[in-house]
């Protein structure tokens, strides 16, 4: 059923910044999950999802248990340049309530 | 050796009622000739070289023979007293010569046909002490028995003794896993029934008409929907859920029946399906630890209410996509402006929207199995849906039902999860 979901994590002092790519669905949600693995407190984990072309309820979880994680660890979260398709679920959740998500002018994502 | 009377009544133990409640519990009287008991038996009278040796059972007023060697006899009387006797002590009874020995020289076993000379019986002791039987063996001429063979007859006695706990605890094994099956079918039973898609009620004036197909392959589905009336505060309001728990499995079973019995519990006094909504968010969030996200849930709610216009309907969405609402001249729209969805936050801000149906209208509420479906253009979407929809223009909520099923069913589309839809029709 999944096409070619990838995740790629690069790790610097203070960020954790996971690239996402092709269909987030319930199939490859422990893969994600995993890639978080743990974050130090004061870092800042960025989901940059300019090249998720899908993402279901499971996806959804995993993003709101990132929130609640982030919120009693002590770190923070943010989603980058969602497509119309990803962005369109996320505001039917209200995650950019809680997580913030930023359109970055320096790309055309 | 044990000092006594000559006598052929034997005390009963101080604990009698115990020992044979503990007899019965063991289960053994009455049964089958076993193979182990008899290879015990078979055994000890080759050891100690006698003709005669018994693994025997002292019950109330009988000696019942489990396994009998060299002898064919099955019970008798607990009065003449020899297992009767070896079960008054924790080591081994013995009797060498039983004709000269004041304690048995009336015993009929002794003085009768079979001229009993010999007797060693050492006591079966339960783990909690209580003395079920002997094993022991038996001579018809006098002998001797060194207090180390008398050890090796305890030491055999110990094993019949395993054995019978090997056998108690296989049972209750057995029994308990019966139990244990028991349970766990009865709790499937009571979960499927509160998960099954439930039969949509008949009311006057309206078409009512649902949809759920599960996942090929899944476990018992997160989608799930509900159309029941309401009486009491609320009378005369019929209200239709759609639902999707993430997840699937046990858990999200309960989350699932957790999230329909707040629907309709809650409805039975609230004024609006926003209020439903928060209700169920509160019992979900009940209990949970602050980082822990397990289970949350979108729901779509609607409350619908008869009127000289038609219907009214207000709606109400935790994360889920809005309803759709097929006018009888052809337009569409979408209803519902989506909160959070259920289960994630104590936050939880959400806003009724209305909108009047006209006879001839239709309302949909479904899951995103409906939209989140390959297409040869792409993903449907919610987009796709309502396009979809108003091209093939269904008149009745059965019409708008056979739609979705042939949308599902086409050989050109590939669903992905579960999916639950409601259809609605104010007939004209």
């Amino acid at each position: 059923m999944q096409q070619g979901f990838h995740v790629d994590r690069i790790a610097t002092d203070d960020e954790i910044r996971l690239a996402l790519r092709g269909e987030l669905d319930v199939s490859v949600v422990d893969a994600v999950e995993e890639a978080v693995g743990a974050v130090a407190s004061g870092s800042r984990v960025v989901m940059d999802v300019r090249d998720l072309s899908f993402i279901d309820s499971s996806g959804i979880r995993v993003l709101m248990s990132l929130d609640m994680r982030a919120r009693s660890e002590g770190w923070s979260v943010a989603i980058e340049q969602p497509q119309p398709a990803v962005r369109q679920v996320l505001e039917l959740c209200r995650i950019g309530e809680r997580i913030p998500i930023v359109d970055d002018a320096s790309s055309d994502g | 050796m044990a000092s006594g009377e000559a006598t052929l009544r034997v005390p009963v133990p101080d604990d009698e009622p115990q020992r044979l409640e503990a007899i019965r519990r063991y289960d053994v009287l009455d049964t089958p000739p076993d193979g182990a008991f008899d290879r015990i038996t078979a055994v000890a009278a080759a050891h100690f070289e006698v003709p005669i040796a018994i693994v025997s059972i002292v019950d109330e007023d009988r000696i019942w023979f489990k396994s009998h060697h060299g002898i064919e006899v099955d019970e008798i009387g607990r009065d003449p007293g020899l297992c009767a006797s070896a079960i008054l002590q924790n080591d081994p009874w013995i009797v060498e010569n039983a004709a000269t020995d004041p304690r048995t020289l009336a015993n009929p076993l002794v003085a009768g046909e079979l001229g009993l000379r010999f007797y060693a019986g050492a006591p079966l002791v339960t783990h909690d002490g209580f003395k079920l039987g002997t094993l022991c063996v038996i001579d018809v001429a006098p002998r001797e028995l060194p207090a180390q063979e008398a050890a090796t007859l305890a030491d055999m006695a110990a094993i019949v003794m395993d054995e019978l706990e090997l056998r108690l605890a296989a049972r209750r094994a057995i029994a308990e896993e019966h139990r244990l099956r028991h349970q766990a079918e009865t709790l499937a039973r009571s979960l499927q029934t509160s998960l099954l898609p439930p039969e949509v009620p008949t009311v006057e004036g309206l078409e009512l008409d649902s949809l759920y197909v599960p996942a090929v392959g899944h476990e018992v589905g997160g989608d799930f929907y509900d159309a029941f009336e309401v009486g009491g505060a609320n009378d005369g309001t019929l209200v239709l859920a759609v639902g999707d728990v993430s997840g699937k499995g046990p858990k999200a079973a309960a989350v699932t029946a957790l999230g329909r019995h707040t629907v309709r519990s809650a409805s039975l006094s609230a004024t609006a399906p926003s209020e439903v909504l928060q209700t169920v968010n509160r019992a979900m969030l009940l209990g949970r630890k602050e980082a822990e996200l397990e289970h949350f849930c979108t729901l779509l709610l609607a409350f619908a209410r008869r009127d000289t216009d038609g219907l009214s309907v207000s709606v109400a969405s935790a994360g889920h996509p809005p309803a759709l609402v097929l006018r009888a001249d052809g337009s569409a729209t979408q209803i519902g402006a989506s909160g959070p969805p259920a289960g994630w936050r104590p936050d939880f801000s959400l806003r009724d929207d209305r909108v009047q149906l006209s006879p001839g209208d239709l309302l949909l509420l479904y899951t995103d199995g409906l939209t989140d479906v390959r297409t040869p253009e792409g993903l449907l979407g919610s987009g796709g849906l309502l396009r979809r929809l108003q091209d093939a223009r269904p008149r009745t909520a059965a019409g708008l039902v056979a739609q979705l099923r042939e949308l599902l069913d086409s050989p050109e589309v590939t669903a992905r999860d579960d999916a639950a839809a409601l259809a609605l029709e104010v007939v004209r």
